[in-house]
Order: C-alpha cells, then sequence, then structure tokens
C-alpha cells in the first residue's frame, strides 16, 4: 500500500504531521509513505520518522512564473500538471491532506485516487473531507473562539483513527550531532532561546527578551544560555548577545541550521520561544518549552505538544489574531502586557519544575497574562489546564467537550455504558490533577450548571428536529425553509460565550452557511440540516452521559 | 561582421560588428556565474529556450549541469551556430536560427517543446547583437499578449479546448479584459475565461489561482 500525505503549510506544520505518519506506519507497517510538502522544507520532512519519500512541490517558482511577466503565461500550469503526472505515475491508494486550503484541496482532487482524507474537490467545485474528523477540523480552525483538539491530535485521529498517546519523534541527523557538539560543550546546564520569528506579530521583542534573560541569569547563576537563530537572523542578532554579554548574561549565538538546533534542543533542559517550528523540535527533542504566546499564536490548536510546558498567553482580547495582515493595534499591545520579570521567573520556575509555585506566579500576574501548563489526558490527547484556580469551569466544559467529540467520531457511545465510566474516571482524574485545591461543593456546582445547559440544548435540538419533520412535507416552500434556518441560526448565535456550547454553536453555524451556500434542490439542504442537527443532537446525549459519569469520578476521588 | 579574438585565458572570443560576446577576461567563469542564476528556474522543467548563443559557453554550462535538459538556443548569426555545432558534442542542445514572428512556433523541435513545461533565459550579451528578432522571438514564446497567446493556444491543441476553442475575438468578449485593456495576460485574465465545465486541465488552473489571491 502507497500512501501521500500532504503538508503544504508552514515548517511548523510540516513537522506536525510527524505524530500522524508515526501512527500511520505503526498501523500499517508494511505501507510506503511519501510526503508532499513545500520545496525548502525539505530537509525537515526528512527528519519524520516512518516517511520513504519525500516529494517537494516549488511553490516559489509557481508563484514567479504566475506574477513575472517575463516567464511563459503556461509555465507554472506546465510545473503543477507535471507534477501531478509523477504523482499519478506513484500509484497511491490513499491520499491525505493534512494542509486544508484550496490549493491543497485542488492537488487532492487532481490525484484522483479513491480514498482521499482531508480537504478536496468534486469536479463541481464542491468541497469534501473524506471523514468526520476532517469535518470537525473545517468547521473549527476557522473560528476563533473555539477550542478543539490540538492539530497533531486531529491529524493523528483523521489519519490512522487510533487513540493512545502517539510517539513525537525525529529523526535526529549525524551531521546535527556534530555540529551541536561543536556549538556547546557538554556539563552545564543549557537553556535555549529561539526570539525571533517569521511572523513579526509573534516577536515578543529583544529587548524584552534580554530583561527577562537577565531575571534568570541573576536566579540561576550556573546556567549558560544559547539564542538560537537562523542564518537569515545573523545580523539582528549579534548585537542582541553582545548586549547580553556585556549585561553579565553568559549568552552564545548558536546560528545554524533545522537537524543543528534539533540536537541542540537534545541537549538543554528548558526552550524558550514564541516561534512554532522551533516549539515543535523541542517537544519532539523531549525539552521543556515556555512558549510565548503573542500574536497570531494559538496555542489551543498548535501549542507545545509534550507534557509540563508552559504557556504564557497575553490577556489582549484580539489576541490570537489573524495570521493575515499586519497588527490592527497602535502598537504591539499583546507583546507590551507581558512584563520581562514575569517571563524570567515563570521560566526559573518552568526550568526547575516547580509547578506548585508557577500557580503563585500565575496569581500574582494575573491581570497581565494567564499561565496554561500542558499534558496529555489517560485517554490520549493533548490538553492543557490554566495554573488560575477559578478556569476550572471551562476546564471541565472543554474537556467534556472534546472527549464527546472522540466517543461520538468513534461510535463508541453505541458500545458498552462501561465506555463512559472509564473515559469518566480518566476526566476526573484529569482535573483532580490539574486543580487539587478546588472543594467537592465547587465541582458538584460546576457540573451541575453544565448539565442544566446541555439538557437545554438537547431539548432544543429535538424540537428543531421535529420541526424539520414537518417542514419536510412542504420542501418546495422556500420561505418557511429560509424562516427555519433564521430560528436555528440566531438560537447559536445567542449562545456565544458559553463554553459548554461554543462547539455546537460552531458545528451548526457551519452546517448552516453550507446549506446557504447550495443552490437549487431543497431536499439536499433539508437533509444536511437534518443530518447537523441530528449530529448534535447525538453528541449531545454523549455529552451529557459523560458529564454525569465524570461528576461521579470526581466526587469519587475528593 | 563577425571576428574572434583570444582572451586572457587563451580562449577564442567572438565579436560581431566590434561586440565581444563573452567576457574577455574568463568568459567561462562568466557562464558559470550565468548558469547559476538560472540553475533554479530550470529545475524541473523539460525545456530551456535560451535567446543568444554567442560563444555558446553558457549554453554548454547549463548542458553539463542539466543533461536530461532539453535546450534550444536561438542564434540569428548563421555562423556563431556553426561554429558551436563543429565544437559542441552535448546530445541535449539544438541551436535554431530563429524565423521572424510566431513562424517560430511552427519550427517543429519549437512547437514541441511548448507543449510542456519550458522556460526562456536570455543571454544579454549575445541579445543585444540582434535584438529585435530575439525580443520578437521572446515574445512568442511567452505568450503575454493577446495574439502570441493565442498563437501559444494553437501550438499546444489542448489547452485550445480549455478554452472552447473560440476565436480571439471571442475569448476578449469571454472575459480577457486584461487583453483588451492591453495589459499582460495573467492568470487573473485566463480564469474567467475558462470554459464552465470541470476537467482536469481547468483544475489546474483554479488551483493556481490559489497562489495569487
Amino acid at each position: 500500500m502507497k500512501i501521500l500525505v500532504i503538508s503544504l503549510l508552514r515548517l511548523g506544520d510540516v513537522i506536525m504531521a510527524a505524530p500522524a505518519i508515526a501512527s500511520l506506519k505503526a498501523g500499517r507497517p508494511n505501507a510506503r509513505v511519501h510526503l508532499l510538502v513545500n520545496s525548502q522544507f525539505r530537509a525537515a520532512a526528512s527528519m519524520i520518522e516512518g516517511v520513504d519519500k519525500v516529494i517537494g512541490l516549488d511553490r516559489e517558482q509557481l508563484q514567479r512564473g504566475l506574477g513575472e511577466a517575463d516567464r511563459s503565461v503556461f509555465e507554472s500550469f506546465d510545473r503543477l500538471q507535471e507534477l501531478i503526472a509523477d504523482l499519478r505515475r506513484e500509484g497511491y491508494s490513499r491520499v491525505i491532506n493534512l494542509t486544508h486550503n484550496r490549493f491543497s484541496g485542488w492537488i487532492a482532487s487532481l490525484i484522483g485516487v479513491e480514498q482521499t482524507d482531508g480537504l478536496a474537490f468534486t469536479p463541481q467545485g464542491r468541497s469534501t473531507f473524506g471523514s468526520a474528523w476532517f469535518r470537525y477540523l473545517n468547521a473549527q480552525m476557522s473560528v476563533t473562539d473555539s477550542e478543539p483538539f490540538h492539530y497533531i491530535d486531529l491529524f493523528r485521529f483523521a489519519t490512522a483513527g487510533v487513540s493512545e498517546r502517539p510517539a513525537f519523534h525525529l529523526i535526529e541527523s549525524v551531521e546535527g550531532q556534530k555540529q551541536a557538539s561543536t556549538l556547546v560543550e557538554r556539563g552545564r546546564d543549557l537553556i535555549l532561546l529561539q526570539p525571533l520569528t517569521s511572523d513579526q506579530k509573534k516577536n515578543w521583542g529583544l529587548d524584552r527578551y534580554a530583561a527577562a534573560l537577565k531575571t534568570l541569569a541573576a536566579i540561576h547563576p550556573h546556567v549558560r544560555f544559547g539564542i538560537l537563530g537562523a542564518p537569515a537572523e545573523r545580523s539582528e542578532l549579534e548585537p542582541f548577545v553582545t548586549g547580553l554579554s556585556e549585561a553579565g548574561v553568559p549568552a552564545r549565538l548558536l546560528v545554524c541550521d533545522l537537524q543543528t538546533a534539533f540536537s541542540l534542543l537534545k541537549r538543554a533542559r528548558l526552550l524558550i520561544t514564541g516561534d512554532t517550528s522551533i516549539k515543535h523540535l523541542a517537544a519532539a527533542a523531549g525539552t521543556r518549552i515556555v512558549e510565548i504566546s503573542v500574536g497570531s499564536s494559538d496555542f489551543r490548536k498548535t501549542g507545545a505538544y509534550s507534557p509540563d510546558n508552559v504557556i504564557i498567553q497575553s490577556k489582549e482580547p484580539c489576541a490570537p489574531c489573524p495570521h493575515r495582515g499586519p497588527c490592527s493595534r497602535e502598537s504591539h499591545a499583546c507583546a507590551e502586557s507581558l512584563s520581562p520579570e514575569l517571563v524570567g521567573l515563570a521560566a526559573s520556575k518552568a526550568y526547575l519544575g516547580h509547578f506548585g509555585e508557577l500557580r503563585l506566579i500565575a496569581r500574582e500576574f494575573e491581570d497581565q497574562a494567564d499561565l496554561y501548563q500542558t499534558g496529555f489526558t489517560e485517554s490520549g490527547y493533548w490538553t492543557y489546564h490554566s495554573l488560575r484556580p477559578r478556569d476550572s469551569e471551562r476546564a471541565l466544559a472543554r474537556l467534556i467537550d472534546l472527549a464527546s467529540w472522540k466517543l461520538y467520531v468513534y461510535r463508541d457511545q453505541l458500545g458498552p455504558v462501561g465506555e463512559y465510566g472509564t473515559e469518566g474516571v480518566w476526566l476526573g482524574r484529569a482535573l483532580k490533577s490539574a486543580y487539587p485545591e478546588q472543594p467537592a461543593e465547587e465541582w458538584t456546582d460546576q457540573a451541575s450548571i453544565l448539565e442544566t445547559q446541555l439538557e437545554r440544548l438537547e431539548s432544543r435540538l429535538a424540537v428543531f428536529l421535529v420541526d424539520l419533520r414537518e417542514y419536510l412535507k412542504r420542501y418546495n416552500d422556500d420561505r418557511l425553509m429560509r424562516q427555519f434556518q433564521e430560528r436555528v441560526r440566531s438560537y447559536f448565535v445567542r449562545q456565544a460565550g458559553e463554553p459548554v456550547l461554543i462547539s455546537y454553536q460552531v458545528e451548526i453555524l457551519s452546517v448552516l452557511d453550507e446549506v446557504e451556500a447550495l443552490t437549487g434542490n431543497d431536499f439536499l439542504k433539508i437533509r444536511k440540516l437534518s443530518d447537523g442537527l441530528m449530529q448534535a443532537h447525538q453528541r449531545v446525549e454523549v455529552e451529557l452521559k459523560l458529564l454525569r459519569s465524570t461528576k461521579t469520578n470526581v466526587m469519587e476521588h475528593l | 561582421m563577425l571576428e574572434w579574438e583570444e582572451g586572457r585565458t587563451g580562449t577564442r572570443i567572438p565579436k560581431w560588428n566590434g561586440r565581444l560576446l563573452a567576457s574577455r577576461v574568463d568568459p567561462l567563469r562568466e557562464a558559470v556565474h550565468w548558469a547559476d542564476r538560472a540553475e533554479a528556474r530550470v529545475r524541473g522543467v523539460r525545456t530551456a529556450f535560451i535567446l543568444g548563443l554567442g560563444a555558446g559557453f553558457h549554453v554548454q554550462e547549463l548542458a553539463k549541469r542539466f543533461s536530461n535538459l532539453n535546450i534550444i538556443a536561438f542564434e540569428p548569426i548563421a555562423e556563431l551556430a556553426d561554429d558551436f555545432n563543429a565544437r559542441s558534442s552535448a546530445p541535449n542542445v539544438t541551436v535554431i536560427v530563429p524565423f521572424k514572428g510566431a513562424l517560430v512556433l511552427s519550427e517543429p523541435r519549437v512547437a514541441d517543446a511548448v507543449c510542456a513545461s519550458y522556460v526562456v533565459l536570455r543571454h544579454a550579451p549575445t541579445m543585444k547583437c540582434s535584438e529585435e528578432l530575439l525580443t520578437e522571438t521572446e515574445r512568442w514564446l511567452l505568450g503575454r499578449d493577446d495574439q502570441s497567446f493565442y498563437a501559444l493556444l494553437q501550438a499546444r491543441r489542448n489547452d485550445l479546448q480549455l478554452f472552447s476553442r473560440l476565436e480571439l475575438p471571442e475569448l476578449r468578449n469571454r472575459g480577457l479584459s486584461d487583453v483588451r485593456n492591453r495589459k499582460p495576460v495573467t492568470i487573473k485574465s485566463i480564469v474567467p475565461a475558462l470554459r464552465p465545465a470541470f476537467d482536469e486541465r481547468s483544475q489546474i488552473w483554479l488551483a493556481l489561482s490559489e497562489l495569487v489571491k
């Protein structure tokens, strides 16, 4: 069996494909897996275990061919057509598109394999997703408020359909090891910092990083610091490192390629960064991470994917902002709101692994930022919890929501009732460990509030489904159908801000958008809407059973 | 008038009407630099059309680096073409004395080559000797104005079907508004003019259109 995985976005996205490919390969050891990436990321793709062949797509050449008048009007067309022909000759039996943009969707369709998972298009231009997980990804990714599964977990679930906690490994090259040994000697504790990112909005600021490192160096005088950067960043980083040395911080500039950076990370005890790619490398290297989440960084979807990292998230309401376009504020408010003192102290506690003390810091600086600790549930997916106790209600709602999705998509709800018990035990333990000081009566109150909200939603969905059956009898009455859609939409818009209802809101509004985009065929519209409402109704039933089971288990642990 | 001169490294350098067609100091190094710049563009395509052969050092350098690349060099000065053919043994290089106007696309080797991926590369020192003719050749190969675009479509038979075998005036009416306004033909003018039916070639254009949004 030959499988093509498509990952045509940025470097961080290529690295995020690694656990999905590992799961895929684990399930089908004889399968040959090819990975299609943008040409400039071929080196990164070759670090992923289980990839038998890396294929490059020269996006830059395609764009230049389209935009430059001294190139043939057909240059990019021919290049792409020949690439598609080469891919077809490989004879893939499955294509998995992890990219989720329209360009990659067309590529996936053009390869023309029957089993295509992820975004693709029919010859009429309609989007298809191939599995419930990719449909979920499509609905969740465009919404800034949503708190879905981490993309790595989504890719993994959608690709290999397994729920065990994944192995996130990358291949360390001999050359990388050699380079790393010439750059840093073993023995003393090393903290790495990657202060620059390719997206200006994600940069916290060199001056602030310098001040934070001074705090850190004062607390841990035995530690040495390595400042990571790409060759193109050298001129900006040299004065930064000189400034640190002059201030008595033992720092060294480490300009290197990705392989060397990975080997350096394996030797370090901590990484501080706002950069996505290096953060994922560190997670695969097993190095603890302090993630500075500013600008368009959305840690809920792409956060540091390993346990016991610390995420510092600005409290500015505009964060996370969209990837495209410059900062909409007069100044970079989300970066300015995080003080070097907070980052320095949090990094110090993360370095020592003192999470109890991090809770105190989270409280002390709660006007500036939210601090989160990352982890994995026993059920096998990444999660995070706030280091402030009063966020437990949101955590409960989020965990219940994610677990119900997993049970629903895997159709586990059709299995024995025991499934809920196991999942409930896991969730109960996760919540208890995240919020050890929360008293029993507060858990009961919070669970009861959520239960009431979900029961209300369940009955509302049941009413909508009954009404829809009535409309089915008069399906050609366009006016009635529009009124019904409007009722459903306004109900879900009103639910905005309720943590336990966000994913339902996202799901139903996405179905309504799809229905409204359909032209003609009213029967098809009704069917789509009915499927969407039915799915939400079934999932709310799953969620209620799970909530009740978790409530019992949290109580038992107290 | 063509003359030859010995360069500092002992290499013969052609001179056309008093203008040197390669570096007198080190023509081979100059050719290496030219090929370095061309390399990224050439990678992954079937044919490289080179406008200007001159002494041919740059053509030989490119042929050496890409043995599977079909190289077609246009050289209006027949003596230079003859001299190169006598010296060169590269099997993947063809030298053509260009025709005037769109006829260049009817030359069988050119007509075949434009049906698959190709790039058009300039060799500036040689282009200066026959600028008008080589610029005209470039125009028909690039297809960035209405006449050359349509001529290329005719040469690439399969692509013509994408546009429902429309004649040029109809093509204009179907959406090539940029052509009417004498702007270069780009993907932004091509996509609206595609036939409504989705076939593979239309989908490739639609995929590419996502890269310019």
